[in-house]
């Protein structure tokens, strides 16, 4: 289905709009787009045309704010926007001023589920829920691996470090807590997700391989000549995007605020999230239209 | 690339059982670096073939036998780990200081390594300075010509630096044989 502009003379008669702060936007200045938590606020009449065109830029980059009607967009597209403007409004908006990328900020972060990683441009990122059930945050895939593969994020497979969710320096101790931790996310009895007995039998796996030394010590040096090999000729590349081995948590991360989201840039501690009722536990079973939590 | 699969092979394994290459690793309990070096390809093997095609068709057989336990790697003036099985034909030089340094990696508690070697190595003193610093023995074999033993004595000084032996499989015809011999499974 095609859409066309309306005429610049139709528009003025028909739209009568408020900006953020209640001002009237004439037809003169009915397409208004400023810059806001750095990111651009573009506000007009509904275009089918232009909202397909705001659609095509990857999800991560733009959104629609429900609250004040308007797309949240990353500056960088701050060109693209005024051409979009132009082309189907016939209005220019004159340049936009945007700053640099905002500087890095330390938060804690209350995921209550982070899922699987997609594509987005031209990286990978996983989204996840805050406490109030809003998707407020983005993990792009090489910070998630980052954190779960350490050294062997070389590979697009998870390794078993990956799978016990501990780092590749771990002591017995961390593995043997890192095999509880684990456990007790993915047993069948409390994690709903479809693959919840697969999964827990591989963290049994990695546990008994891990928690043997002369294996780990083999297992080591098969990664490390799994790390000299060329990306194609390694088999088991992931093509249905990453998972991290942990769904939640409080997550101590670096990043910046993007389109009204905060984008992790680097993780530097995750804990469980926790009450006296236990462990936070989430899980996305099959055809649900929300994550179940479970204290466990 | 040869992206051929032997049967037996770590990919071959990985893929049967649908894990990574290094977790495949875990069963393996040989190393076998061979020599792609330009001279490898001399057709004076069994039934004309050159030693580098016979050593692929008995590293093949022998990954058959002993599926998922030998890792293959191949050295020239390069070196790569062939987890497919077939070791990748370089011939160039015989940089084998390169190739040991490399395998040291897997130098861990269990490993065997043989080397297959027709020729005299660039650099004998380097090379035998890093075969002491391996834990586990580097049993050597020759495949080179018997009437020119040059290259047989280095290898047997680098099996001796590890407490190692050579054995000679005259232009690879006896391969297998051979590795067999000392190779113990674990």
């Amino acid at each position: 289905m095609t859409h066309s502009c309306p005429s610049r003379g139709e528009r003025r008669k028909e739209i009568k709009m408020f900006d953020l702060f209640g001002n009237p936007i004439t037809a003169q200045t009915q397409c208004k787009v400023s810059v806001q938590n750095g990111a651009l606020m573009v506000m007009t009449p509904y275009n089918a045309q232009f909202v397909a065109l705001i659609k095509s830029l990857p999800a991560s980059v733009r959104r629609f704010d429900p609250n004040t009607r308007s797309w949240l967009v990353d500056t960088q597209y701050a060109g693209q926007v005024r051409d979009w403007i132009m082309q189907c409004y016939g209005e220019d908006i004159g340049m936009i001023t945007v700053s640099a990328k905002p500087s890095p900020e330390m938060r804690i972060c209350d995921v209550w589920y982070l899922g699987r990683t997609k594509p987005s441009g031209d990286e990978w990122i996983a989204s996840g829920i805050n406490g109030r059930k809003e998707w407020e945050f983005v993990f792009p895939e090489r910070v998630l691996r980052e954190w779960f593969e350490g050294d062997a994020q070389y590979t697009n497979v998870t390794t078993l470090y990956g799978v016990l969710g501990i780092q590749r320096t771990a002591t017995d101790d961390e593995i043997k807590s890192g095999y509880r931790r684990m456990a007790r996310q993915w047993h069948p009895d409390v994690c709903k997700e479809p693959n919840a007995q697969e999964m827990f039998l591989h963290i049994k796996e990695a546990y008994e391989l891990l928690s043997n030394p002369d294996k780990r010590a083999k297992y080591d040096a098969g990664l490390a000549l799994e790390a000299s090999l060329k990306k194609d000729e390694i088999l088991h590349a992931t093509q249905s995007g990453y998972r991290a081995p942990l769904r939640c948590g409080y997550i101590l991360a670096e990043g910046y605020e993007s389109v009204g989201r905060f984008v992790i840039e680097k993780i530097i501690q995750w804990e469980d999230i926790t009450s006296e009722k236990g462990v936070l536990v989430a899980a996305w079973p099959a055809g649900a239209t929300e994550p179940v939590w479970v204290w466990r | 690339m040869n992206t051929a699969i032997v049967p037996g092979s770590l990919s071959a394994i990985a893929k049967q059982e649908n894990k990574s290459i290094a977790e495949s690793f875990v069963n393996a309990d040989l190393i076998v670096i061979v020599d792609t070096s330009g001279s490898m390809a001399s057709q004076d093997s069994r039934g004309g073939k050159s030693r580098y095609d016979v050593a692929c068709e008995e590293l093949a057989y022998l990954q058959a036998k002993h599926p998922g336990k030998i890792a293959v790697l191949a050295f020239s003036n390069n070196v790569q780990f062939c987890p497919s099985g077939v070791p990748t034909y370089f011939g160039d030089s015989t940089d084998m200081a390169k190739a040991l340094q490399f395998a040291k990696i897997a130098d861990v508690p269990g490993m065997q390594f043989i080397l297959i070697s027709d020729g005299a190595p660039d650099d004998p003193e380097k090379i035998l300075k890093i075969a002491r610093t391996y834990r586990n023995k580097i049993f050597a074999i020759y495949v080179g010509p018997e009437e020119y033993p040059h290259g047989r004595e280095f290898l047997k000084q680098l099996s001796d630096a590890t407490g190692g032996q050579t054995i000679t499989a005259d232009r690879a015809k006896e391969l297998k044989a051979t590795i067999e011999k000392l190779y113990l499974p674990g």
